[in-house]
């Protein structure tokens, strides 16, 4: 069979070319006259599908390229003269070899020998007599050869490499190029017939389908040229293997997110700072088995290498359980390289002086290796990452391990911006880089501008937001800077909310022009020097316009990230870095009559419609109203729960319609407060009631969150109570979930239900459970930090002391490929969060599933 | 020998500059400030899809500066080499005629004239009213 066969069609595209060169240079005329160039060019052409085919192992067209090649060799050491007879016997070949390559598959099974023969008679007896009497013999068969070739090939169609052509790299270039243009083009031509669309008959549609497909054109361009993490990560295992050795390490390496893609130049730059800082994670960062075995770890190091997409970005993670950096230990260095003196380092924080690992000049091991450690690197690293626009992280605990995390753009040349105005001149600001425009009008006491010294402040999500202001950051004389305040109080500010990794910074601009889809061109070289600017662009109106670097603002404003709680750098222990790492979850909050601010999970609503109050209508003591067509009952909470209740009477309601449920039942709330995206601790003990999952804190306020299943319940407790299950045993069943509000869920339908729970945040808590602990059955969540729903049951499943446990998984990931991914990593069941009835009956199945297989 | 010459003015004073070296001469340029950059830069134009740098070359070689208010100029943009992403140009009072000069006519920059502006000074032409300074692009804006 064939090996590595998700290359194949490489091989098949690849073989073609040479087996073209190869008829190519033999049928020229006056074979007699051939150049060495000529026979080096068909030398090189055999060599090369020899080298390559012996790589699948396919040793038919390894044995007659090979034969090729030796009589190409002779030839070409001036041994033998190339005659049209031998001619005739290369094409022969070559027309086999492309034969075989076509039919890979079967190119086994072709018969080679009469080749193979002849041209080992001719080698052993270079008489022209003797070679002209046998290739006379040899154009017969080959002819017949052929012929069956052909039939075969009909018969037999060859399934690979049809659908791949190559195309030259500078012509994609030049496709990109082009798309960008027509982009920009685009631009242009909406924004002058603006003012038209209206008057032109037709011009309307005509513009939204030229904008479509320009974006489309310019998306499909843009793929041709995006590859796989897998091209860079691909070279890892070796790499790690060979070190492994040398250093006398054990190493697991685990590859996570292969199939994210990147752009062509980002996947090409990003060869040398991965290998560089895998080399160190290996190098540095793992103990020796024997240090290892001291500390009580496992002997074999872990490091991880993970892709994903996260907010417009691609983040590769480097993460290894090693022993950390110490920063002591980089205090020290940093001092005796000479990077720091004493004093500087006494103010530091510890952040700072973990990025010090980033300074020239610095390296921690004592000893200099093969791999690491000759005190160049890091900073290249970062210089390099950060020249494809990209960021680098870094979190280390002691004892625990470091991670890397490297933040990529997707691709360079087009970029969503935004474009905002200050003093009459307009730039351009990456979207990736916002997350959120707040305005503040002048005489508004709960958004306003505060002062700490001279330097402005707002108060934002629960922490102290710094403000600077464009103009002063450009050194754009302000109009209205006279007075020592630094902003205007009668007018309107807007700010945009800057996320560069995990600092926060507030920019302050006059004008906010929407969004533009711009190409970024480079900087001229005159001014490279500011580092305020990313790049130029070219706008609708045809004018230039800067684009802005928010990572360069934030050094020419000299602004100093400490460890704030917006922050949060990673503390001593693991705990605390995965407390870092867990999933936020999106929450509405709303009010009902009563003073009490209520949330739910964003995930659990469908839909949230604003009614009137005359459209409610009352059928018996129940409330209905018209939804799409359908009676759909609608239930107040404060009828049902143990929370304040209004009196008055309000114009409007709105109503959530849930989903995830059976029989959905409106919520009629009497107002919308926000959706927030925040991580919550749950507090479950303090408000305990029906229907109220737990409590929280969010923006210095309590909040319930309901639990719509149980409030369903009390409403109408025939038609949403459980099934009482005829159990015959009471299962033990750990439950992984790192979002507190749903773990807190399942625990309580399943300890309804008389099961014992216990919970888990993630899969690592899970593993490290269970090697204590016996249990009847795995609930997971997918997505989680640390180790995820799919990696934790492809450990189970791996362990022979556990691949018995029956396992559901738990989600809100709900499409088919999910499924598909889940059910074949090995979960039995894969339910979407969260129906109870379902959620109790399917332990049964899932018990019986797993007994069938084992 | 006779070279072609591209005359214009900065404050009524006479320059040249090579017509080989020269791609256009472009009139209401609309362009763009860049805060925060090199002083000499005056900023940034679109021309048909590329971006040309506009330098205030009176500014630079010492002479009286624009009056800052006009956002539209006129330029003579120059040719870049193959090799160089970078385009170039320059604003200027008005342009004049193109002029043949003889090599015979010219002169290095005297010496009583200043360090920096012999830099940028590549020859001084004696016409029959007044003299004529020829400039060196590559020495003014070289990266």
């Amino acid at each position: 069979m064939i090996e590595n066969e998700e290359f194949i069609k490489d091989f098949i595209e690849e073989a073609r070319t040479h087996i073209e060169t190869l008829e190519l240079e033999l049928v020229k005329p006056n074979p007699e006259e051939m150049n060495k160039e000529e026979i080096n060019n068909i030398f090189r052409a055999v060599h090369s599908i020899k080298g390559t085919a012996s790589f699948f192992n396919l040793t038919k067209i390894v044995e007659l390229a090979h034969s090729m090649e030796n009589i190409m060799g002779e030839i070409r050491e001036d041994k033998f003269k190339l005659t049209s007879d031998i001619i005739d016997l290369l094409l022969a070949s070559n027309d086999c070899l492309k034969s075989m390559v076509e039919d890979v598959v079967n190119s086994e099974n072709y018969d080679i020998e009469k080749f193979v023969e002849k041209f080992k008679a001719l080698k052993d007896n270079p008489e022209a007599g003797v070679i002209k009497e046998q290739t006379g013999v040899i154009k017969e068969e080959t002819d017949s050869n052929e012929e069956i070739n052909d039939t075969e090939i009909k018969k037999n169609k060859p399934s690979f490499g049809e659908d791949n052509i190559r195309v030259n790299v500078s012509l994609l270039n030049i496709l990109l190029n082009l798309a960008s243009e027509m982009v920009l083009g685009r631009n242009q031509l909406i924004r002058a017939m603006e003012k038209h669309r209206k008057n032109i008959v037709g011009m309307d549609s005509i513009l939204q389908n030229i904008d479509h497909i320009t974006t489309e054109l310019q998306e499909k361009v843009m793929q041709t040229r995006m590859q796989t993490v897998a091209n860079v990560f691909n070279k890892f295992p070796r790499i790690i293997r060979d070190m492994a050795k040398k250093l006398n390490k054990e190493i697991e390496l685990t590859m996570e997110g292969e199939e994210v893609e990147l752009d062509k130049s980002i996947i090409e730059s990003l060869g040398d700072p991965l290998t560089h800082l895998i080399r160190n994670a290996v190098d540095h960062g793992l103990e020796t088995v024997e240090e290892r075995k001291q500390l009580g770890k496992n002997s074999t190091g872990k490091v991880t290498l993970k892709a994903y997409h996260e907010s417009g970005y691609v983040n590769i993670d480097i993460i290894d359980d090693g022993r950390g950096i110490g920063v002591e230990k980089i205090k020290k260095k940093a001092i005796q390289n000479g990077i720091v003196t004493c004093s500087e380092i006494e103010q530091m924080n510890e952040h700072e002086i973990v990025q010090l690992v980033f300074s020239p000049g610095f390296s921690t091991v004592d000893v200099v290796t093969d791999f690491s450690g000759r005190g160049v690197g890091m900073d290249v690293v970062k210089t390099n990452i950060e020249k494809l626009g990209g960021a680098i992280e870094i979190f280390t605990a002691p004892e625990k391990g470091t991670t890397f995390r490297l933040l990529l753009p997707l691709t360079l040349a087009i970029i969503p911006s935004i474009i905002v105005e200050v003093e009459g001149q307009k730039f351009a600001l990456p979207q990736v880089n916002l997350s959120e425009i707040v305005r503040i009008k002048p005489g508004d006491h709960n958004k306003k501008i505060e002062h700490i010294n001279n330097s402005e402040v707002l108060r934002r999500r629960g922490g102290l937001l710094p403000i600077i202001h464009l103009a002063d950051v450009l050194g754009i004389k302000r109009e209205d800077s006279e007075s020592l305040m630094k902003t205007d109080s009668t007018k309107t500010i807007r700010i945009l909310v800057i996320k560069m990794g995990s600092k926060r910074i507030g920019i302050a601009v006059d004008k906010i022009h929407g969004s533009e889809e711009i190409l970024v061109k480079p900087l001229p070289s005159f001014i490279k020097d500011c580092k305020c600017y990313s790049g130029v662009t070219i706008m609708g109106d045809g004018k230039t316009a800067m684009i802005l670097d928010p990572d360069g603002i934030i050094v020419k404003a000299n602004l100093h990230f400490n460890d704030t709680v917006n922050q949060k750098p990673p503390k001593e222990n693991f705990e605390e870095l995965s407390d870092l790492l867990t999933e936020y979850q999106s929450i509405l909050l709303f009010k009902c009559s009563g003073t009490e601010t209520m949330a739910i999970d964003l995930s659990m609503v469908s839909r949230v419609e604003e009614i009137k109050q005359e459209e409610i209508e009352l059928v018996g003591n129940m409330e209905y109203i018209k939804f799409r067509g359908d009676m759909l009952r609608v239930i107040r909470p404060e009828n049902h729960l143990q929370i304040t209740k209004g009196s008055e009477i309000y114009k409007k309601y709105y109503v959530i319609i849930p989903k995830l449920v059976k029989n959905p039942v409106g919520i009629l709330i009497e107002k919308i407060l926000d959706t927030v995206h925040i991580k919550i601790k749950l507090n479950n003990e303090d408000i305990s009631t029906k229907g109220i999952v737990g409590s929280t804190i969010i923006n210095n306020e309590i909040v319930l969150l309901l639990n719509i299943y149980e409030l369903f319940e009390m409403v109408d407790p025939k038609k949403y109570a459980p099934e009482k299950l005829s159990l015959t045993e009471k299962l033990t069943i750990l439950v992984v979930e790192d979002t507190p509000f749903f773990q807190k869920l399942e625990k309580d339908y399943l300890e309804d239900a008389g099961h014992k729970v216990y919970t888990a945040n993630n899969g690592k808590e899970a593993l490290d459970f269970l090697a204590k602990n016996e249990v009847d059955m795995i609930i997971s969540d997918i997505k989680m930090p640390v180790l995820d729903g799919l990696g934790l049951i492809k450990k189970i499943r791996a362990d022979k002391s556990l691949c018995h446990l029956p396992a559901i998984a738990v989600t809100s990931m709900t499409d088919e490929s999910h499924i598909n991914e889940g059910l074949e990593a090995g979960f039995d069941i894969y339910e979407f969060k969260l129906d109870r009835t379902r959620l109790i009956s399917v332990i049964q199945e899932a018990i019986d599933h797993r007994r069938s297989l084992t | 020998m006779m070279d072609k010459v591209l005359t214009f003015y900065l404050n009524n004073n006479l320059f040249g500059i090579d017509i080989k070296l020269v791609k256009e001469i472009n009139r209401n340029v609309e362009f763009t400030p860049v805060p925060d950059a090199q002083s000499e830069v005056m900023g940034l134009f679109n021309m048909r899809g590329q971006i040309v740098t506009i330098f205030n070359l009176a500014k630079m070689i010492g002479i009286k500066d624009f009056e800052q208010k006009i956002n539209t100029l006129t330029c003579i943009i120059l040719k870049s080499l193959d090799n160089d992403q970078n385009q170039v140009g320059f604003a200027i009072d008005k342009p004049g005629d193109v002029i043949d000069v003889d090599r015979n006519e010219c002169e290095l920059p005297p010496a009583n004239v200043s360090i920096i502006e012999s830099d940028y000074i590549k020859n001084v032409v004696k016409l029959d009213k007044n003299l004529l300074l020829i400039i060196e692009p590559d020495k003014i804006f070289k990266v």
